[in-house]
């Protein structure tokens, strides 16, 4: 790859183009005509498609002498994954465990997320949000949720 | 005169007393989760929509209207108090209110930050009420034709105004409609890019969206900030303004509130663009201009009240016309959408009670805030002083919370993960996601104009030329585009704007 390159502009285009395209290529399956006139299948494939020369450009202007070179950034994709996978767990865990399992497993990915780690932080957050979750949600709004396990 | 006999039916709607409560309560619980570093008014509406569910159409709308003004009132707390930007809108009122607070004058900073808005809000009101009437009896007058051009105009516009590439935007923008068209669609019933998932029949929720990208992307880069910097929520002093206090802020509120009233109806950073003009403008014609930056009142007086302002006004297009100019305002769109209103020319005409109430309950909401806000101030400076590090845990139970309450469903849980995970992708690629949530809620409607048009031109596409209206739309629309290509205009921008999310 050029060094002089915009590179995150030229993964955005690629991104813009493939998605465009496979979007185009979904809806080609839906009819294009209807009874009351256009079917469900035009206004998604064209808006595809404009995504793909979208794409298109952007790759022409990332890769062209104009472009701002940029290179990626070692970003730390830990924090994200632990607290979005975090939210995965919660909502795994919801139905079958309440919230008494639920919530701790959600509050230990988001400890594990954080840049320094502790137990005692993880135990004091729990023991305050926990009883708070279920005063707010359960005992006041009445959310269909579970405080036990559903044994 | 009709716009008082209007105000009176509002007044008479927004004051009953259940209304007046939900008021209240919209106000308080969105100044508490507003106040929350690094949780933006956007994330905060989609956070607390769910409370708002189970309500009549019009008491929801207050509340709803409470919690923006409340997620917009407590980000400048923040941003006083910790030097950051709660919103993209505090992010001048970061100058000086900081240094205020400094010189331990954190009090008088918030409260001329309240007085400000208050005032700010009141003009902002009067005008939405005088315009939406005379802009209501224009847009009904417009054919499907004519609104897929104005969205397309909306649209144009809120990429153009916006800092970053516009072709990412655009990008950004198409990706959004894409992902507003998943579920059944409404003409033909058929069902489109629900892969098998009977929960994608009804559309992916917007709360899941919002929350995934905008509260769990904002969760997560608030732990970058933390730790860093002084934070002055030990000393906040008097909160009442001097004598002279108050004779140096009126002239940058009244400065404020004009420049705010008019930039707050164009499409685009209205908001965060208007405080940045008003900070500049009094930079420049104040008196005491080489305070600024060092602690002057009219630095946080000029920026808060035209941000206030065109808080108030960016409702003028949201409610009359239907289209929204900033993402937060799509959000507003879209609650509106999930309480079964469809914003627009018919909503003032078919449900003047509810269309004048919310507008005068924005007025109460000003006042509440105003009356809540001096005596709060402890208390969220209490809340100031928990550590990030603990607040991360609560803003990302709450935010999970507010997804799941929308539809008791796992799956938007799941889905708001994904879309957690896909905004951060996104942004690492420099593409910011505020356009894709525009076009997640303009995506359907522009949609089911675009095939009206064509059935009432028997499917000749040339309709959205040779109709007058929508022919003006499209070329105001090539007009911003091109705007953006020009060098200079670009760098302009890009010293102002900053994007709305």
């Amino acid at each position: 790859m050029n060094r002089q390159m915009d590179q995150k502009g030229v993964v955005a285009g690629l991104f813009f183009l493939v998605f465009g395209l496979a979007i185009a290529v979904g809806a080609a399956s839906y009819p294009f005509k209807a009874d009351t006139g256009i079917g469900p299948g035009f206004f998604p494939s064209m808006v595809g498609i404009a995504l793909a020369i979208t794409g298109i450009v952007q790759i022409g202007a990332a890769m062209g002498p104009g472009a701002t070179p940029t290179r990626f950034d070692r970003r730390p994709l830990k924090p994200i994954l632990f607290t979005t996978g975090g939210v995965v767990v919660f909502a795994l865990l919801l139905k079958p465990g309440g919230l008494i399992l639920a919530l701790p497993a959600l509050f230990l990915c988001l400890a594990l997320a954080q840049s320094s780690f502790s137990w005692r932080r993880l135990v004091g957050v729990s023991l305050v949000l926990l009883p708070s979750a279920w005063l707010i949600f359960i005992a006041f709004l009445g959310m269909p949720i579970r405080f036990l396990p559903d044994f | 005169m009709e716009l008082i006999d209007n105000l009176m039916l509002g007044l008479q709607t927004a004051l009953s007393l259940q209304n007046l409560f939900f008021a209240f309560i919209g106000c308080l619980m969105g100044t508490l989760i507003g106040v929350l570093p690094g949780v933006g008014p956007l994330a905060t509406i989609a956070m607390l929509l769910p409370f708002t569910f189970g309500l009549d159409p019009t008491s929801a709308l207050i509340m709803l209207a409470g919690i923006y003004y409340g997620g917009a009132y407590g980000g400048s707390t923040t941003a006083i108090l910790l030097n950051v930007p709660g919103e993209t809108s505090s992010v001048v009122t970061v100058i000086d209110g900081y240094q205020m607070a400094r010189q331990g004058r954190a009090g008088v900073a918030i409260c001329t930050a309240a007085i400000s808005s208050f005032f700010a809000g009141c003009v902002g009101t009067l005008i939405l009420a005088a315009f939406a009437g005379s802009l209501t009896v224009l847009a009904l007058r417009f054919g499907p034709a004519d609104y897929f051009s104005l969205m397309a105009v909306g649209l144009v516009g809120a990429i153009s105004l916006t800092s970053g590439s516009t072709i990412k935007a655009i990008g950004m923008v198409l990706i959004g409609i894409i992902l507003g068209l998943v579920g059944t669609d409404i003409q033909t019933g058929a069902l489109r890019f629900v892969f098998g998932q009977q929960y994608l029949w009804d559309g992916i929720n917007v709360i899941a969206i919002a929350i995934g990208i905008f509260a769990f992307g904002e969760a997560v880069g608030g732990m970058e900030g933390d730790g860093k910097g002084q934070t002055y929520t030990d000393r906040i002093g008097s909160i009442f303004p001097t004598r002279a206090d108050c004779v140096r802020m009126i002239g940058p509120i009244l400065r404020g509130t004009t420049i705010g009233s008019l930039l707050g109806v164009l499409p685009g950073a209205g908001q965060s663009v208007s405080s940045f003009i008003a900070y500049s403008v009094d930079k420049k014609v104040s008196r005491y201009r080489k305070e600024f930056g060092s602690g002057a009142i009219e630095g946080v007086a000029a920026p808060e009240a035209a941000n206030n302002a065109a808080a108030q006004t960016a409702f003028v297009p949201t409610l009359t016309l239907g289209v929204p100019g900033s993402a937060t305002m799509a959000m507003m769109l879209g609650a509106m959408i999930m309480h079964n209103i469809q914003p627009g020319p018919r909503v003032m005409v078919s449900n003047p009670d509810l269309f004048w109430g919310l507008i005068v309950s924005m007025w109460i909401g000003n006042l509440i805030l105003v009356i809540l806000n001096l005596p709060l101030v402890g208390l969220w400076v209490k809340l100031l002083q928990i550590p990030y590090k603990l607040l991360f845990f609560a803003i990302v139970m709450f935010s999970c919370f507010g997804v799941f309450a929308a539809n008791n469903a796992i799956f938007d849980l799941l889905l708001a993960a994904g879309f957690g995970l896909a905004g951060y992708l996104l942004r690492w690629l420099d593409c910011e996601p505020a356009p894709l949530l525009l076009g997640f809620i303009l995506g359907p409607i522009m949609e089911d104009n675009f095939r009206r048009a064509l059935v009432m031109s028997d499917g000749d596409y040339s309709v959205f030329v040779t109709e007058p209206i929508s022919s003006v739309f499209l070329i105001l629309s090539a007009l911003f585009l091109a705007l953006t290509l020009i060098p200079a205009f670009r760098r302009k921008r890009d010293e102002v704007a900053i994007d709305e999310s």
